[in-house]
């Protein structure tokens, strides 16, 4: 048990360093610009795999990385704020609308709370491509500096206006994300979310508040596509009406279940390699969906634990024969 | 006074009067069976008390408080449980994760204590599985605590749905139907645990059909028909009754009472 948690650590501690000497490999700034978007989608996607564990799809979670993206690009460039002091704004505005529609909508489950979640994401859609002041109606919002630098007592000021000080402030973002998603899935918290999923009757029937729950669930998920809708704005330097929409959560919904949905490092295994698998389809775009189609088929018909199950089984297969080798010679 | 009360509950279903008027009460310390034909109306007294539907008039009182209405979460807060007639477990959760998601509310975990995982909270948790290793062995899942719930045999979901009810230590216990679709031998078993579960200072109300369970475990019957009350006694009264015998136990009913 603790050998396995030790392990485990093991794992997350090389692949944070990998990330964190990346940049000193990577020269082709294409390539790190797709790394960046890449980290960002697997915060939206963790987030989304969140509210899933209690049961609920939420095909609006895009909508909330369009609101954090939308408040904190608004209040940059007609308002003037700092992109510092935004950044916490548009958190706390995309975790107050969550609030507000889960408690409506958390009620609802199934399908008819999936349906209701398209509602979502297309009416978010329509109003930002409406609201011509302050978020730019269809044109969107566009030009957006780069964060201000930073200065630190002691240290060189951080400038943000290269890829990979961009890189860096992502990554600090997307890792401070993952640890709360993953710390609240490991915690009691996480096993009544899968208590909820599997029987949210029994669930209310042994003292646990569900609707309490699945808001908290859906509040924490939601932040977390705000703050990749907020960095989505830092790197790209526009927001659209087009950039977060009901399309975005079908392909959330690919990467998550091909990438299996049972466990934490699902979600991010699935965004990660499908996304470099899109690089490679680039000569053949406008069939990407309907090969996401197809390998979404195929992770929901015959291969339940994803990706992720498949690389678990195969470590443990190596290493249980690696220790009957052991054991022989 | 009663442990549990219910005073004139009536439940409608547009035109049907499923229950209609009931009064009826549990003492402290007794296993009361809640017996009558199918669509008597059992389920639904289940329903009303332990809040999953709240009753169109009447009252539910629990331990003197009127408890009419609230939500299952807020009913088992105040110390009452209950299985259900359709087996509900955690279904993809392991024995063990099922048991610890029924200790919730002894759990005395904070939301901070438990995203931090604190040192408290990993004491708490390993105190919190002791006690369900105890609870699976009380209801004999020993060497079963790892086994995915779906995975059990019938008569396992059943006990472990009973271990989920029993953990967080509810004075009183509602059984809806625990022993369905059971073996003999399983039936034999489900009476001893019922009857350990009362001594261990559980109080229990149950709906059952297997009338050899209910004859030889409970302390006291309740009939039910259409939704009223028909009889109400000890066994032996209940088996005497030409009205319960007219209307469910039936004339070729024989049991030593």
């Amino acid at each position: 048990m603790n050998r396995g948690r030790f392990r485990k650590t093991a794992v997350y501690v090389v692949i944070v360093a990998m990330l964190v000497v990346l940049p000193a490999y990577v020269k082709n700034l294409y390539w790190l610009g797709v790394i960046t978007t890449m980290l960002i989608n697997v915060l939206i996607v963790s987030g989304f795999w969140l509210v899933m564990t209690t049961g609920q799809v939420n095909l609006g979670h895009a909508a909330f990385a369009a609101i954090g993206a939308y408040i904190s690009a608004a209040l940059v460039s007609a308002y003037g704020f700092s992109s510092w002091l935004s950044l916490p704004i548009a958190l706390a505005t995309a975790g107050l609308v969550a609030l507000i529609i889960g408690v409506i909508t958390l009620r609802i489950t199934g399908i008819y709370f999936i349906i209701t979640t398209v509602a979502l994401a297309e009416v978010t859609r329509i109003v930002f491509g409406m609201w011509e002041h302050p978020f730019g109606g269809l044109v969107g919002i566009l030009n957006l500096k780069p964060p201000a630098s930073v200065a630190l007592p002691g240290l060189p000021a951080v400038q943000f206006t290269s890829r990979a000080a961009l890189y860096y402030l992502v990554l600090l973002c997307v890792l401070i994300g993952l640890f709360i998603v993953r710390r609240l899935d490991r915690s009691a918290i996480g096993l009544i979310f899968r208590g909820i999923q599997y029987s949210d009757n029994l669930a209310e029937h042994v003292g646990i508040n569900i609707m309490a729950y699945k808001v908290l669930a859906f509040v924490v998920g939601s932040m977390c596509a705000a703050l990749g809708g907020v960095l989505y704005t830092y790197t790209t330097g526009a927001i659209l009406p087009t950039s977060f929409t009901m399309t975005q959560a079908n392909y959330y919904i690919a990467w998550a279940a091909v990438g299996g949905l049972a466990t934490f490092g699902g979600p991010l295994v699935g965004t990660v390699s499908l996304s470099i698998l899109s690089e490679y389809l680039r000569p053949v775009k406008e069939y990407e969906p309907i090969i996401y189609a197809g390998l979404l088929i195929i992770a929901v018909l015959g291969f339940r634990s994803g990706l992720a199950g498949g690389l678990t089984r195969l470590w443990e297969f190596t290493m249980s024969s690696a220790r009957k080798r052991g054991a022989e010679g | 006074m009663a442990l549990l009360e219910l005073q004139k509950v009536t439940k409608i279903f547009g035109g049907l009067t499923a229950v209609g008027g009931l009064d009826m009460y549990v003492d402290k310390g007794e296993i009361v069976g809640l017996i009558g034909p199918n669509g008597a109306g059992k389920t639904t007294v289940f329903n009303t008390i332990s809040g999953s539907s709240r009753p169109t008039s009447g009252k539910v009182l629990f331990k003197g408080e009127d408890i009419t209405g609230l939500k299952p979460h807020s009913v088992a807060k105040k110390g009452l449980m209950r299985t259900f007639q359709v087996t509900t477990v955690f279904s993809e959760l392991t024995v063990l994760e099922n048991i610890r998601l029924g200790s919730h509310l002894i759990s005395r975990i904070g939301f901070w204590p438990a995203v931090f995982d604190t040192l408290k909270t990993r004491r708490r948790e390993r105190e919190l599985l002791d006690k369900a290793h105890e609870l699976a062995d009380f209801m004999g899942l020993g060497g079963r605590q790892y086994e995915t719930a779906k995975n059990l045999s019938h008569g396992h979901q059943r006990a472990l749905e009973m271990a989920i009810a029993l953990v967080a230590e509810p004075e009183l216990l509602l059984l809806d139907e625990p022993v369905a679709g059971m073996s003999v031998e399983e039936t034999v078993d489900m009476m001893k645990k019922i009857r350990a579960a009362r001594d261990r200072g559980v109080t229990i109300l149950l709906v059952e059909h297997d009338m050899k369970l209910v004859m030889d475990v409970c302390t006291r019957i309740c009939v039910l028909n259409f939704g009223t009350k028909l009889a109400e006694g000890n066994p032996k009264e209940i088996c005497e009754n030409k009205g319960v015998i007219a209307a469910y136990l039936g004339s070729g009913f024989q049991h030593t009472c």
